[in-house]
């Protein structure tokens, strides 16, 4: 006896095929700076279970994300970890005219591992070994570090650079590295000891602005930057470590 | 003050060399005995060479950062001989890279040595001469060619390397920041003119060295199938 083909092979078979068809109503994509990409991920499950949208999120360095754009990828939103590639954009005509905005300013933290005492301004005067800053060529947690570090001495410290934030909280992770400048948000997502790392003073070094662009006005890109900007996301955002664009420094 | 390109330039030259040359002591032996073994330690040996073709760098580096570290075992060893750490150094990259490399140089030369008449070498053992004389006598003429596959493929294979170095690196000019990383960097950076010359210069040098090598290639097959009709 032979059985017709059942409805569901045959959507199987389709959505096989033609994988990028999906029923939901838009599918929404987002290049974000890798930093970032822990707390979107929350930010996205929230707002996942009240809208069809679907989200999808490319996580990348800004520098790389920058360039895909420029080069005609298809991303609708890029949230970036700086504002100079963000203003780039914007120059070249490559966004929606005033969607560029901040959306969290990152902090630092030194974090040491190792560390036998509490972790405070007075250890960076006192560093020894192999302390991991991300690139300050490309990332902007880089910049940052390298200005707290101006007119710190650092004859006893061996730079090691990673080549995004993500990558040189990995170095110290490891061991390989004793002390790292990383990102304020990285040490509490990974619920790090709070003996273990000093959230850098915030006047110590510019601010690390993190601007998003979008680059059309369809109803899920709207949607995403309005959801934003509600209690629920910028709660999110500030116990991931950032501070609010609109709050006062402290 | 000196180019940073040019001196990843040099850094890259002298990891190729080096990496080449540790190679050349360590693969030479290793592409012999996996060429003649019938032992059944070869079946496991083999597949473990080649894995550096299939595996991710990025798997390699990995591992190897957590090798390096002062936590690890081996981490710990290196330390307390040499008193630095294996991360971010030359020394670091080296062992990365042969590792990277050792089936670009193993491979082709244990192809030749297969190559090399079982009969030529008992004729030669029958007449005196020693395992080592038989080597340097018979089967390194015999394979000239093959080395010269061998360690080109290592060095071009050591130049293109990208993404162990990116993760056990740490990017310090004059030490680890290798020309595929500065190509990066420029091209982070927005500076696609430099981007440009880096990458037309690693695209010329590679297909040259490829040239050399499918050049002998041919060259030693049409060879050995004229001495072949010949004989």
């Amino acid at each position: 006896m032979t059985r017709p083909l059942s409805v569901q092979f045959l959507v199987l078979v389709a959505w096989l095929i033609f994988p990028s068809i999906s029923i939901s109503a838009e599918t929404v994509r987002i290049a974000v700076a890798s930093n970032f990409h822990p707390t979107l991920t929350k930010i996205v499950q929230v707002l996942s279970k009240e809208s069809d949208t679907k989200y999808v999120l490319i996580s990348g360095s800004t520098g790389v994300l920058y360039s895909q754009i420029s080069n005609g990828a298809p991303f609708d939103i890029l949230m970036a970890a700086d504002k100079v590639r963000p203003a780039l954009l914007d120059t070249h005509g490559l966004i929606e005219p005033g969607s560029r905005m901040t959306y969290a300013v990152g902090r630092l933290a030194l974090w040491v591992p190792g560390s036998t005492s509490p972790v405070n301004k007075s250890f960076l005067q006192n560093l020894q070994g192999n302390l991991a800053i991300a690139n300050p060529e490309i990332a902007p947690y880089g910049v940052a570090a390298k200005e707290l570090l101006r007119g710190i001495d650092l004859s006893k410290v061996r730079l090691v650079m990673g080549n995004n934030v993500g990558q040189t909280f990995h170095f110290v992770q490891t061991g390989n590295a004793q002390a790292g400048l990383v990102a304020l948000s990285q040490v509490r997502h990974s619920e790090i000891d709070r003996r273990l790392f000093w959230p850098v003073d915030e006047g110590l070094h510019k601010p690390i602005e993190q601007q998003m662009v979008t680059m059309n006005q369809s109803a899920g890109t709207i949607e995403f930057s309005a959801f934003l900007i509600t209690e629920t996301a910028t709660n999110i955002i500030s116990n991931d470590g950032y501070r609010l664009p609109g709050s006062r420094e402290n | 003050m000196i180019d940073p390109d040019l001196v990843s330039l040099t850094i890259t030259l002298k990891l190729a060399a080096v990496t080449t040359f540790i190679l050349f002591l360590i693969g030479t032996p290793l592409a012999w005995w996996l060429a003649r073994t019938r032992h059944v330690a070869g079946f496991l040996v083999e597949p473990l060479v080649a894995l550096p073709i299939v595996l991710p760098p990025t798997v390699l580096g990995f591992y190897l950062l957590i090798l390096f570290s002062p936590n690890s075992g081996f981490g710990k060893a290196w330390a307390s001989l040499t008193g630095s750490t294996l991360a971010f150094t030359f020394e670091g990259l080296v062992i990365g890279s042969v590792i990277y490399s050792l089936p670009f140089y193993v491979q082709p030369l244990q192809v030749a040595f297969s190559g090399v008449k079982q009969d030529l070498l008992d004729a030669a053992a029958t007449l005196g001469a020693g395992p080592v004389d038989r080597f340097i006598n018979i089967v390194a003429p015999v394979c000239r060619s093959g080395f010269v596959v061998a360690g080109t493929l290592a060095f071009a294979h050591t130049v293109g390397e990208f993404g162990i170095v990116l993760m056990i690196g740490g990017n310090i000019s004059g030490e680890t920041r290798v020309l595929s990383i500065a190509l990066f960097d420029h091209v982070e950076t927005l500076e696609y003119g430099r981007a440009h010359l880096m990458a037309a210069g690693l695209l010329v040098f590679s297909f040259t060295l490829l040239l050399i090598v499918y050049t002998l290639n041919r060259w030693q097959t049409g060879r050995s199938s004229s001495l072949g009709s010949g004989s």
